[in-house]
């Protein structure tokens, strides 16, 4: 018995369900690949509309030039940083519940990075241009410090999640064999680069791990301390803000952590691994995203109050629009929808279970979503001098794009799990040796 | 080494060169074509716009026509950028405006290129002006700390160096270390023992179809589609006849290119408001972007937006000042956009300030109506104004998309619209222009909806004209027998309706520029063009033609 496997399940039977989605996906894996295939098939068919007639099928306008896809890129951006946050910390905390969920982060981290990633492309209307970026970057433009700071994020993230993933390669070389056919087998032949396991192996991989670990977390942090610098050096009702850097990495391991309760909640459900991921799990996930919520919501407050108090000439109609005018319904659905529920469903004993969690983390991450669009948008519709408000509305192209992007996350994860274990086989294998006084400290009934 | 080992390297470095090559040929050509700065206007307090000009002259040193030139405007924020401002075509006397809207006060640099044709090598030139206005809301930071700016670069480079160094060194040695660690082994043990091999379900060829799905389908998919698939269309093209408006696009019902069906209109007489001199500047006593145009008694006044004058045309067609304000006084017209003539008086409505100014026909300020009525979400921009008999006077505010009709005393009595952008029969996008025909219903220009709605005194919706003719009103007048006439930016006409509300023609194809206010009297249409100055367009007695 272990901490972190069930009081029923024995050490071995992990590597069984690790290679679950490889060796038995079932049925309901092609449905739903087929289902979000589609989707991102409709998405690709829009993106290529927009690529033939250009950002005039979009509803961006010449002042709402960052409608939708700028709200993606920050908001998948941003839960890719809570994926890599919670698994970073808590490894470096080393807590042991941890074990069955880091995969799943850290894979949700690198693709929905590559997804966000995406999003400032899709937003040019001539993406055929963005060598200037390179043969013209400014070094003094935050959009130059975003690429930089993307990238290096994204090979900090591909590292942190292939480093663990090198003993569980390792596992699939040898446990597949010859069956695994010759892309495959060859595929991990590379990438498991000859673990065996020793004392001497697994010391070398925990320093490097341990190494990237540390790295990640101030760079999840500058990434999204440069989006938000991006909205908080422009000269917009709204976005001047000192506060804004905080405010997104807070609002992005908000996200994140919500995100992350969900992949695990769809995965378990899909690939039945209720015995090594169970309510405690979920219960230790949602007191942290209680307490992001209650962080989110004081930094909201602090920042509207100061605003708000002093009602400057700009930010007035701004907050008038927020708060009583047209966006007041999106506003408020998110203070209600995004803060207020999820306080109330973990809050009580009585809703603290797995479908309460996953529902306040749903309902966090559709009001993240809508407060990412509510920070870009009418930080750009509200005019500097005296005109009209300028109305963006989403077009079918932005709309179909955005349901692509959704949809590609847990399409990248399935498929990335077709060939790469989802459970991390090492880790939890490592835990299961722990003493028996740490089992202690966890529940020993479902309480499911 | 051959050139098939080495082609790869050659193209790449071909297509560099080629990339690095655009945008450098400009004034690399044959010399002799020349791009002359004319001097802008400058832009003062409260003023919204000015107009960059330049001259092309070929190496005859003749003025070339019908040549397309390009402004940028020099942006300085994140290092030199060059930021397209429009396009404009030159005209017979070789010279090319642009109305530009700054949006920042002090100094700017403008570039004009051309990029040359068969007969003409590609040039440009650059020229400068200031903007001490309008008034931003919202300041431009000044960048400072020069010394911390200088070096922060270089310690965010290292930092950034470092990062990659670790995560560099990270990878190396774990992938070097666990290596080794195996070949240390390899004596004693089998790499890769396989025990009781598992058979995993085929997965690589899916995939494959999987895409090749994606492919086959997403490209003839995203070609098949009709443009219209991504919504209403919506062009990000802001020029029109060759001038640059900015600002503002046509939506919802707008139509971005409405079809033109010219009518043969005599022009009666037109007056040049704005005068350049030799070196293309403004001549002092010219007007600067006037907006509107009013008929007082036999007095015909023109609302000087950009300089706060209310002229009159003389007999011999000269204009001259009947009223002159400045920006800062209370009574200032700097910023009007729109006026109405009642009682042997004009009423101004001055979108800046928010305030109705009562001007007699001799050019005195009689009166200052400030507007009692609700706040907004936006602040109050008046765009539109029309007196009714008994002297109450509707205002469109375009900010909160509203018509609101006030008494005298500028007290509210009654509010069209719902204060948000609406299609509806009670709602508007950016009202603009107003008119009251001759039964005393309300003509209002539904703006970013392409319309003209009609109401009664009462303010209940009669019916709407224009669909599918009108892709950018501003301005709307009715002659004695109901017909409408309706200013169009985007199309730089004036689009002629039957007092039925069906479609005519349009007025002013080639002749107009920029057709701002219009009014019709004495069977003359005066359209008041902020570029070309003051037309007079004869119209036709017979009810059924314009």
């Amino acid at each position: 018995m272990s901490a972190v496997l069930s009081p029923h399940v024995e050490a071995g039977d992990v590597r069984e369900a690790a290679l679950r989605p490889i060796l038995r996906p079932g049925s309901l894996f092609w449905v739903t690949v087929a289902v979000l295939g589609l989707i991102v098939l409709a998405g690709m068919v829009a993106y290529l509309h927009q690529l033939r007639f250009g950002l005039a099928v979009t509803g961006l306008n010449q002042r709402v030039s960052w409608g939708f896809y700028i709200s993606n890129m920050v908001f998948f951006i941003g839960i890719s940083y809570g994926g890599a946050m919670t698994s970073a910390i808590l490894r470096l905390t080393n807590a042991p519940w941890r074990a069955p969920l880091s995969r799943m982060a850290e894979t949700m981290a690198v693709v929905a990075l590559m997804v966000g990633g995406l999003f400032p492309i899709i937003d040019l209307g001539r993406p055929d241009r963005m060598y200037n970026l390179l043969l013209h970057g400014q070094v003094g433009s935050p959009v130059v410090w975003d690429v930089v700071a993307i990238t290096t994020y994204m090979a900090a993230g591909l590292l942190f999640l292939y480093l663990p993933l090198i003993p569980d390669i390792a596992v699939c070389r040898d446990r597949l064999g010859p069956a695994a056919g010759g892309l495959r087998r060859a595929l991990y032949q590379l990438l498991s680069v000859g673990w065996q396991g020793t004392s001497q192996q697994r010391h070398i991989l925990e320093r490097g791990i341990t190494v990237v670990a540390i790295i990640i977390i101030p760079l999840a942090v500058s990434v999204h301390s440069v989006l938000a610098w991006l909205f908080g050096v422009t000269s917009r009702p709204g976005w001047d803000s000192t506060i804004f850097a905080p405010y997104f990495v807070l609002g992005a391991m908000f996200s994140g952590v919500a995100t992350v309760i969900l992949i695990v909640a769809a995965f378990r459900k899909a690939y039945h691994l209720e015995a090594y991921i169970r309510q405690e799990h979920f219960q230790y996930l949602s007191y942290i995203l209680l307490a992001l919520t209650l962080a989110y919501s004081y930094f909201m407050f602090s920042e509207y109050l100061t605003v708000g108090y002093k009602m400057h000439e700009t930010d007035g109609p701004l907050l008038q629009l927020l708060m009583t005018g047209r966006l007041a319904p999106f506003f408020w659905l998110f203070v209600v929808g995004g803060l207020v529920l999820p306080v109330l469903l973990i809050a009580f004993p009585q809703t603290r279970n797995i479908p309460g969690i996953t529902i306040a983390s749903l309902a966090v991450l559709l009001g993240m979503w809508l407060k990412r669009f509510l920070i870009v948008v009418p930080g750009l519709a509200e005019p500097l001098m005296p005109s009209e408000l300028t109305i963006y509305w989403p077009s079918r192209v932005e709309v179909a794009i955005t349901l692509a992007a959704a949809a590609a996350i847990p399409l990248m994860m399935m498929l990335f799990f077709r060939v790469f274990p989802i459970l991390s086989i090492y880790e939890m294998e490592e835990f299961a040796e722990v003493p028996a006084e740490h089992a202690s400290e966890t529940p020993d009934a479902e309480a499911e | 080494m051959t050139i098939r080992t080495l082609w790869p390297l050659l193209a790449v470095v071909a297509v560099a060169l080629w990339l690095r090559s655009d945008g450098a040929a400009f004034g690399d050509g044959p010399a002799g074509t020349v791009l002359e700065p004319l001097e802008s206007s400058t832009i003062g307090t409260d003023r919204q716009s000015t107009i960059l000009s330049v001259r092309l002259l070929n190496d005859q040193d003749q003025p070339l026509g019908g040549a397309t030139v390009t402004f940028y405007m020099l942006t300085t924020v994140f290092g030199e950028r060059l930021m397209k401002a429009g396009d404009a075509f030159t005209d017979a006397t070789g010279t090319a405006s642009l109305i530009y809207e700054p949006t920042w006060v002090g100094d700017h640099t403008v570039v004009v290129r051309f990029p040359g044709d068969a007969q003409n090598a590609s040039t440009q030139t650059t020229f400068q002006f200031a903007a001490s206005g309008p008034v931003p809301v919202h300041e431009n930071a000044r960048f400072g700390l020069e010394e911390v700016r200088r070096w922060l670069p270089f310690a965010v480079g290292a930092a950034l160096l470092a990062v990659w160094t670790t995560l560099g060194l990270v990878i190396v040695t774990t992938v070097r270390g666990l290596r080794a660690a195996t070949a240390a082994l390899e004596p004693q043990m089998p790499l890769a023992p396989v025990i009781e091999p598992l058979r995993p379900v085929p997965f690589g060829r899916t995939l494959l179809a999987l895409l090749a799905l994606l492919a086959l389908v997403a490209l003839p998919g995203a070609w098949l589609l009709p443009r219209q698939w991504g919504g209403e269309e919506v062009s990000l093209s802001t020029e029109s006849g060759g001038l640059t408006l900015g600002g503002l696009e046509p939506q919802g019902g707008a139509t971005a290119d409405a079809p033109q069906k010219p009518l043969a209109v005599p022009l009666d007489r037109s007056v040049q408001t704005m005068v350049f001199g030799e070196g293309g500047q403004l001549v002092p006593g010219s007007a600067d972007l006037p907006a509107d145009v009013a008929l007082v008694n036999d007095r015909v006044l023109i609302l000087d937006t950009n300089k706060g004058r209310i002229l009159t045309v003389t007999p011999a067609g000269e204009i001259v000042p009947v009223l002159e304000t400045e920006a800062a006084q209370e009574g200032s017209l700097s910023g009007a956009t729109a006026m109405a003539a009642h009682e042997e008086k004009v009423y101004v409505a001055n979108s800046t300030s928010g305030r109705v100014l009562v001007v007699d026909a001799s050019g005195r300020l009689e009166e200052i109506i400030i507007p009692l009525v609700p706040k907004g979400l936006n602040p109050l921009t008046l765009a539109g104004i029309a007196v009714t008999d008994r002297g109450e006077i509707w205002l469109s505010d375009s900010g909160n998309h509203r018509v609101m009709l006030l008494d005298r005393r500028g007290e509210l009595r009654s509010v069209i619209g719902e204060g948000i952008p609406s299609a509806g029969e009670q709602g508007f996008n950016a009202p603009a222009g107003l008119a009251i025909d001759r039964l005393g219903n309300l003509l209002v220009v539904d703006r970013l909806n392409g319309l003209v709605k009609q109401y009664s005194p009462l303010g209940v919706f009669l019916g709407a004209l224009g669909e599918g003719h009108l892709a950018l009103p501003r301005s709307v007048a009715v002659d004695e027998t109901g017909r409408v006439y309706v200013s169009d930016e985007k199309s730089a006409t004036v689009a002629a309706f039957g007092a039925d509300g069906t479609y005519r023609g349009s007025i002013g194809q080639g002749t107009l520029q920029a057709p701002y206010g219009i009014k019709v009297k004495d069977g003359l249409l005066y359209v008041m063009d902020r570029l070309a100055g003051l037309f007079a367009f004869r119209l036709q007695a017979d009810e059924s033609v314009p």
